[in-house]
């Protein structure tokens, strides 16, 4: 398709292609989300499940991509779907309307290739590692918090996230809120991530985790090497 | 001497970047309890070509000139 043939110099005709026949789940449309699932549209992904219950606030407008004085007070869902259907009309973009943890194992939709945690508190985030285990998928992590942001992708069973989390209730967006720039780049990378996953791009960062400070532009990655601390 | 890197709220007490003097037998957990860090709300720590969970790093033996970063805990989304 003339439209994703920019792609291939990156990611070649075969992975373009891999791209195309590639479904999957963004759970949370907030700061994170939005940009996930436009760049997902823009991969050219085939289906796309969007998760979320919320509708756009006055107060995401300084962030959150498809939020305007247009969207205003209406579903996040339905939005993203009829914004991103103006991308790629023959994108599969299917909505639903509901919280994560109402979603059961047997409501996952089987074609999905990997699930994405684009949600905000640490809760929800846990409650996704059990639930990305349960039905046997990666889980492509993200997380923003004032100038900062990771990212990784959690093999089922490796409990990453738990071991991060621990019994913490909330991180530095607590008090540093989200600004405008890090949910678009921490978001990006995460559609980064997601094209190297789905065409086998061994440099994905798969149970690392990739720590952003955009205040000093630094950058970690974690958990690379084989070994026991 | 051991440079610590911190980052978000854990600079608020120190800055972005606190020197402290190598001793031997030093290990990653001397230099949480000598800045007085809340472990609790500490998420991940690279020590030199070490890194990994702040609790399991606290053993982690430090040497000379290693610098240490220290993050909190991000989940916003």
């Amino acid at each position: 398709m003339e439209a994703f043939r920019k792609n291939e110099g990156t990611l070649g005709k075969k992975g373009v292609a891999r791209l195309g026949a590639s479904c999957a789940l963004v759970v949370g449309l907030g700061g994170l989300g939005g940009f996930v699932a436009n760049g997902l549209v823009r991969l050219g992904l085939k289906r796309l499940h969007l998760v979320d219950c919320d509708v756009y606030e006055e107060s995401n407008l300084n962030r959150q991509l498809f939020s305007s004085q247009m969207t205003l007070g209406k579903k996040k869902t339905a939005i993203v779907k009829k914004e991103l259907s103006l991308v790629n009309p023959r994108a599969e973009i299917v909505t639903h309307d509901l919280r994560i943890e109402d979603m059961t194992p047997e409501d996952f939709p089987k074609e999905v290739d990997i699930i994405i945690d684009a949600v905000d508190n640490i809760a929800t985030k846990l409650h996704l590692e059990r639930f990305a285990e349960q039905v046997e998928r990666p889980l492509l992590h993200g997380a923003i918090g004032g100038w900062y942001g990771q990212v990784g992708i959690v093999s089922p069973g490796k409990g990453l996230l738990r071991e991060i989390y621990g019994k913490k209730e909330a991180g530095i967006e607590k008090e540093m809120e989200n600004p405008t720039f890090t949910p678009a780049v921490v978001g990006n990378l995460m559609v980064a991530e997601y094209a190297k996953f789905i065409t086998g791009n061994e440099n994905v960062l798969l149970d690392r985790i990739l720590y952003i400070d955009l205040e000093e532009q630094s950058y970690h990655i974690l958990f690379g090497k084989d070994q026991n601390p | 001497m051991i440079t610590v890197k911190l980052y978000a709220y854990l600079r608020e007490e120190h800055g972005k970047s606190v020197e402290i003097p190598f001793e031997e037998g030093m290990k990653v957990q001397d230099i949480v309890e000598r800045l007085n860090l809340p472990k609790e709300r500490l998420s991940l720590i690279v020590a030199g070509d070490k890194d990994g969970m702040a609790a399991k790093m606290m053993d982690v033996p430090l040497q000379e000139d290693m610098v240490v970063h220290i993050f909190p805990p991000v989940a916003g989304g």
